[in-house]
């Protein structure tokens, strides 16, 4: 969050000193992809400042799923549709070198429902070049099957982050984010089940996933200001965890300022190990099967565009703004017998004012 | 930070080459206790007698494992006999097999308002799940399958045409 107001305030100067006392922002986007899926999803969120230090948020959020997905149809249902509901609140503080903040997030949709905590601090050094920060979050869910009243079983996640932040150069910040989390409970999804060869016929199985899982990424990200309105945002992130998988991120955006517009060029890669436990084919029922595509070998790309416009006193407003954003993205499974490939795109639209 | 890198280069994770734990479940029962409730009420076409389902069974006049149209109505094969039992057998919770709610094999079957699990079926024909109660005779019999009850392996299967 740190540094994205940053790169706002490299991109924008001017704007920085013109937000308002509360603001209102509205996002919607739809996703498609090949594999018979679409999302749709909306957000509104509203932003208070209390006399410059106190900051309160509130979100919420509808996401509408409709899917006739290879995971879907092989489960024997031709296809779904469900919403989810999501409603946040936070809370921050800060006093110009010490900034704490906590939140709230509850999500519900037909078969999970989630609550999440989230606490974090963090403190400026160095006359502002050094920010240091500590996170920490709990989430419990309640993980249910659709149109099953007897099904119940349940998730927790406990996490941890820290972060320092610096800028090396008055064009540079470059931070280093380390996060882990650990998670207990069902993981499964109780609607997959995983075929085994059994002799000459098969048999099958529900699927079922270790019960505890480690998590750890390394996040690296640079920004820095070229020329005269313009920046590059880069990361760089690998991940392991004790289920085997171990994956790289590497991502790049150029952010060109033009008068009251901010053009965004982006692209993103991903590569991902299988779990240990993931099999294309099992040829025996093994404690841990899985048919989940996510934990298979594969490889993603997302390149896309974006397109911010933002202008201050309108009228009664202190700031306008609004933003649209395009992507294009592919898959490619290489250990996935039933999904060699998807492809789709993402359109986002944008608009938000402050007072 | 050197215990990460450690992960990354040798891996961390644990075993998972271990086996299915399975519920320690009598053959002879099955065959000759369970398969007829399988094939009566659960083997028709357009339920687990279809080749694509996930949990399938094979039954006289229903789906069989290779064999011509002039010999569906043959008795079931070995290898038959030995798929519908190890299918049902890994669809059963080895640590709590009386509970409905733990295990796929008896709690589909059972309405919901008896505790049971979600099943489509129940569905799919708006005539309700297989069973109405915990009582009757049938889900009985699954259940002691479940629990581990034995018969005489000299049985003889209903159907075998013996």
């Amino acid at each position: 969050m740190r540094l994205q107001l940053t790169l706002a305030l490299m991109l924008a100067a001017r704007s920085a000193g013109a937000e308002g006392q509360a603001s209102v922002d509205v996002r919607s986007g739809v996703y498609q992809d090949s594999d018979r899926t679409f999302i749709s999803t909306t957000t509104v969120a509203a932003r208070g400042i209390v006399k410059d230090r106190l900051t309160i948020e509130a979100r919420y959020l509808v996401d509408v799923v409709s899917s006739a997905s290879v995971d879907v149809v092989t489960a024997a249902t031709s296809r779904f549709s469900e919403t989810r509901h999501e409603a946040a609140g936070a809370v921050g503080y800060r006093d110009g070198t010490n900034a704490v903040s906590g939140g709230y997030i509850y999500s519900i949709e037909n078969d999970w429902e989630s609550h999440t905590a989230n606490l974090g601090w963090s403190r400026d050094l160095a006359k502002h070049n050094v920010t240091i920060g500590l996170g920490g979050t709990f989430v419990y869910n309640a993980v249910g099957r659709s149109g099953d009243r007897n099904f119940h079983r349940t998730l927790v996640v406990g996490g941890g982050a820290a972060f320092v932040s610096f800028t090396p150069t008055p064009r540079d910040v470059v931070s280093i984010n380390y996060s882990t989390s650990y998670l207990t409970g069902y993981q499964a999804s109780p609607y997959r089940f995983v075929y085994f060869t059994d002799g000459p016929s098969r048999a099958s199985v529900p699927e079922t996933d270790p019960n505890t899982r480690f998590r750890h990424a390394l996040t690296l990200r640079w920004n820095r200001h070229v020329f005269t309105d313009s920046a590059i945002q880069s990361f760089v992130r690998g991940y392991v965890d004790d289920w085997g998988v171990t994956s790289a991120t590497v991502g790049a955006e150029y952010l060109i300022g033009l008068h009251d517009f901010t053009l965004g060029l982006h692209v993103r890669g991903y590569f991902q190990e299988h779990a240990g436990f993931y099999r294309p084919v099992y040829t025996a029922p093994l404690r841990y099967m899985t048919a989940d595509r996510e934990l298979s070998r594969f490889v993603d790309g997302f390149a896309g565009v974006r397109l911010g416009w933002r202008r201050q006193r309108l009228g009664r407003l202190t700031e306008l703004r609004a933003e649209a954003k395009v992507d294009a993205f592919g898959f490619w499974f290489f250990d996935f017998p039933r999904l060699q490939s998807r492809s789709g795109v993402v359109v986002e639209l944008a608009l938000g004012a402050s007072f | 930070m050197r215990w990460l890198w450690l992960c990354l280069l040798a891996g961390c994770q644990g075993d998972f080459a271990q086996p299915l734990p399975v519920a320690a479940v009598d053959e002879a029962y099955f065959r000759c206790r369970v398969q007829p409730i399988l094939t009566k009420s659960c083997a028709a076409f357009a339920c687990h007698g279809d080749g694509r389902r996930y949990y399938r069974v094979f039954a006289r006049n229903r789906l069989r494992l290779g064999g011509e149209e002039t010999t569906r109505n043959a008795p079931l094969g070995s290898d038959e006999r030995q798929a519908n039992f190890r299918a049902a057998s890994v669809l059963l919770d080895p640590v709590a097999p009386t509970s409905p709610t733990e295990s796929w094999l008896v709690g589909k079957p059972l309405e919901q308002a008896a505790g049971g699990l979600y099943h489509r079926g129940a569905l799919v024909f708006n005539g309700g799940n297989v069973f109405g109660t915990r009582d009757d005779p049938d889900f009985a019999t699954l259940v002691a399958f479940a629990n581990g009850a034995k018969e005489d392996p000299a049985c003889i299967e209903p159907g075998s045409d013996l």
